[in-house]
C-alpha cells in the first residue's frame, strides 16, 4: 500500500498530517482527500491515508440517460379514410413516419429479412409517386379540363387531315436537368408536304424534283425540307415556308435556256420522236397485212416500260411476247 | 405555363384560405367561351367545312385588383395565343422519356396514361426501345498496376408514348402537367407534328380543300 510505504519512508505522523490539512484549508489551498481517507478521518478509527498520487478509479453511479418524450409516428394518428392528397401534396422524399404502408426495400443481409422502411436509404433515394395517387390525378385533371379544347370533327383520319392541311411541320423540344435550359437541337424544324397537294404540271414537277434532289421520297411522293441554319426555331420555320414558296414558284417558271434540254437530260423515256418509233414505223410499212392497233400500242407501252423501269424478268418477257406478236410468230 | 400552376395551387389539396399567394386570395381566372367556330377563321363557306365548328379557344380574363402589384410580370401573356387566334392542330405528339430505372419509367407511364384518359387525349402507342448500355474501363490505380482495372457502366432505358389528334391548347396543358410531374433522373423529348395549310403563294392542287 502506498500510504504504508509513505509512513515508513517519511515518518509522517497523523497529527502532522491533520495540521497540514487544516493549514491548507485556512489558506484556501485546494487539497484532495480520497473518499476512503475522509471516511477514515470521520470515523476516527484508523490512521488516515495520505494520497498524493491521482485517485484510483472510483465507481460513480451509472449515468442515467434522459428519456426524451418520443412522439409516436405520424401514421398512427392518421385516419383510415383521410384525404391522402393533403398528406402528400407534392413530390417529396420518402418519409417513413408519414406513410402508413409497411413497405420494404433493399437486398437483405444473409439470414436477414428485407430491410424495413425505417432509415431505409434505398426507399429515400428512389423517386416515389405518392403525390400522384389516382384520386389526386383525377382531381387535378378535372381542374385542367377547362384549358383543353376538343379535336375538331371531320379530320380524324390521316387522309382527311392531308386534304385540309397538306403541310406537316415537325419540331422537337427537350427537357432534362442540366446547367442550361436550352438545347440546340430544339431549333431544327422539318416541313413535309406531299407533291400531289401542289398544283404542278409535268414540267413543274420535273423541275421541282431536279431542284430538291434527294429531299423527295419517290415511294411516298413527299418533299421534306429540314431547316437548322438559324438559331431560333421560329426563324427556321419561316425559312422552311419561304423555301417551299420559292421552290414552287421557280418550278412553275420556264427559263429561256430550258429549251436546251437534250434527250440525255430527260428524266424519263418519251416514245414520240424516238428511234424505236421510227423502227416500228418501218416494220409496219413493210408489213403487207395491217398490224392491229392493239399490237402497236402494246409494243409502245412495253418499250416505254423497258426504258423507264429498267430491264428485269417481267419487262423483258413482256417485250419478248410483244415482239413475237408484232412479227407474227406468236 | 402560369395558368396550370395557378390552377393546381387552387384545385389542390390545401383547404380553406391557405391557397393564397402574396398574402391575398387567388381568384380563378374566368373563362369566357368564345363564339362557336372562332377556332378557325370563319369563312363564308362554313357549310363546306362543317367539321371545324367544335373547336373553341378558351379565353382568360383577370381581375387585376386582387393581385399584388409588385409581381405582375409573370402574368403578361407573351407566348399565349391572343384572343381570336386559331388554335394549332397536332396530328401526333411523341413523348420520349429516358431514365436509368425501368420501375420509375413504368410508374410514370401509369401516371401519364391515367392523365391522358382523364383529359380525353388518345394515347395511341407505347414503345419500349432496347436499353443502351455504355461501358468503359479505367485503371484502378493512380500509378502503374496496369493489370488491375475497374469497369463502369451506365444504362439508359427508353419509353416512347405517342398521342394523336391534339389541339394546341390541349397539348400545352397536358404537356405542362406531365412535365411538372416528371420524376428526377428522367429526361424527356417532345416531338410535335403540326398540321398546316399551304403558304399563300403556293397554289394547291384539286386534292386540297381550302
Amino acid at each position: 500500500d502506498i500510504e504504508d510505504k509513505m509512513l515508513k519512508l517519511g515518518g509522517v505522523t497523523p497529527r502532522l498530517y491533520s495540521q497540514v490539512l487544516r493549514l491548507a484549508a485556512s489558506c484556501n489551498i485546494h487539497t484532495t482527500l480520497s473518499t476512503f481517507s475522509e471516511l477514515k478521518a470521520e470515523e476516527n478509527e484508523e490512521f488516515r491515508t495520505l494520497e498524493l498520487r491521482s485517485k484510483k478509479f472510483v465507481r460513480q453511479p451509472a449515468r442515467v440517460m434522459k428519456s426524451h418524450n418520443v412522439v409516436p409516428p405520424r401514421y398512427k394518428r392518421q385516419k383510415v379514410d383521410q384525404d391522402w392528397g393533403n398528406v402528400w401534396p407534392a413530390a417529396r422524399t420518402f418519409h417513413p413516419a408519414s406513410v402508413p404502408l409497411p413497405v420494404r426495400q433493399g437486398y437483405p443481409a444473409s439470414g436477414q429479412v428485407t430491410p424495413d422502411k425505417w432509415g431505409n436509404a434505398e426507399l429515400m433515394k428512389i423517386p416515389n409517386f405518392l403525390h400522384l395517387t389516382p384520386p389526386v390525378i383525377k382531381r387535378q385533371c378535372e381542374a385542367l379540363k377547362k384549358f383543353c379544347t376538343p379535336w375538331p370533327s371531320g379530320i380524324e383520319t390521316a387522309a382527311e387531315q392531308e386534304k385540309y392541311f397538306p403541310v406537316m411541320v415537325s419540331k422537337s423540344t427537350y427537357l432534362h436537368s442540366s446547367p442550361t435550359l436550352r438545347d440546340q437541337k430544339a431549333r431544327i424544324v422539318t416541313l413535309r408536304v406531299s407533291l400531289k397537294s401542289l398544283d404542278l404540271d409535268d414540267h413543274g414537277r420535273d423541275k421541282l424534283l431536279r431542284l430538291v434532289k434527294n429531299r423527295h421520297d419517290p415511294t411516298t411522293d413527299c418533299l421534306t425540307i429540314v431547316a437548322d441554319r438559324c438559331p431560333l426555331s421560329q426563324q427556321n420555320y419561316d425559312y422552311c415556308f419561304y423555301l417551299l414558296t420559292v421552290l414552287y414558284n421557280e418550278s412553275m417558271k420556264t427559263e429561256p435556256w430550258e429549251h436546251e434540254k437534250e434527250v440525255a437530260d430527260r428524266e424519263r423515256y418519251i416514245w414520240e420522236g424516238s428511234p424505236s418509233q421510227a423502227a416500228l414505223q418501218a416494220i409496219i410499212d413493210s408489213n403487207e397485212d395491217s398490224t392491229p392497233e392493239e399490237v402497236i400500242e402494246e409494243y409502245k407501252k412495253v418499250v416505254i416500260d423497258l426504258h423507264n423501269e429498267g430491264e428485269d424478268e417481267p419487262t423483258l418477257s413482256r417485250y419478248r411476247d410483244s415482239v413475237m406478236k408484232l412479227v407474227g410468230l406468236a | 405555363m402560369r395558368k396550370v400552376a395557378s390552377v393546381l395551387m387552387m384545385a389542390g389539396n390545401i383547404q380553406g384560405a391557405a391557397g393564397s399567394i402574396f398574402g391575398r386570395c387567388v381568384v380563378p381566372r374566368k373563362l369566357v367561351r368564345s363564339t362557336p367556330a372562332c377556332g378557325f377563321r370563319i369563312s363564308e363557306k362554313l357549310s363546306a367545312i362543317p367539321l371545324l365548328r367544335s373547336s373553341l379557344l378558351p379565353q382568360r380574363t383577370l381581375s387585376p385588383k386582387l393581385f399584388h402589384t409588385a409581381s405582375l410580370s409573370y402574368l403578361s401573356a407573351s407566348d399565349d395565343l391572343a384572343v381570336g387566334e386559331p388554335d394549332k392542330l397536332y396530328s401526333l405528339v411523341e413523348v420520349e422519356c429516358r431514365g436509368h430505372d425501368t420501375a420509375v419509367l413504368r410508374s410514370y407511364l401509369t401516371f401519364v396514361s391515367s392523365a391522358a384518359s382523364h383529359l380525353n387525349v388518345s394515347l395511341e402507342e407505347i414503345l419500349w426501345p432496347k436499353k443502351h448500355i455504355h461501358r468503359w474501363t479505367l485503371l484502378k490505380s493512380v500509378h502503374i498496376h496496369k493489370h488491375h482495372r475497374v469497369q463502369y457502366e451506365v444504362r439508359t432505358h427508353f419509353l416512347i408514348m405517342k398521342f394523336a389528334r391534339l389541339t394546341g391548347s390541349t397539348t400545352d396543358t397536358f404537356l405542362e402537367y406531365i412535365q411538372r410531374n416528371l420524376p428526377e433522373g428522367v429526361a424527356m423529348k417532345v416531338t410535335k407534328h403540326e398540321l398546316h395549310r399551304l403558304p399563300e403563294h403556293v397554289k394547291p392542287s384539286s386534292e386540297v380543300i381550302v
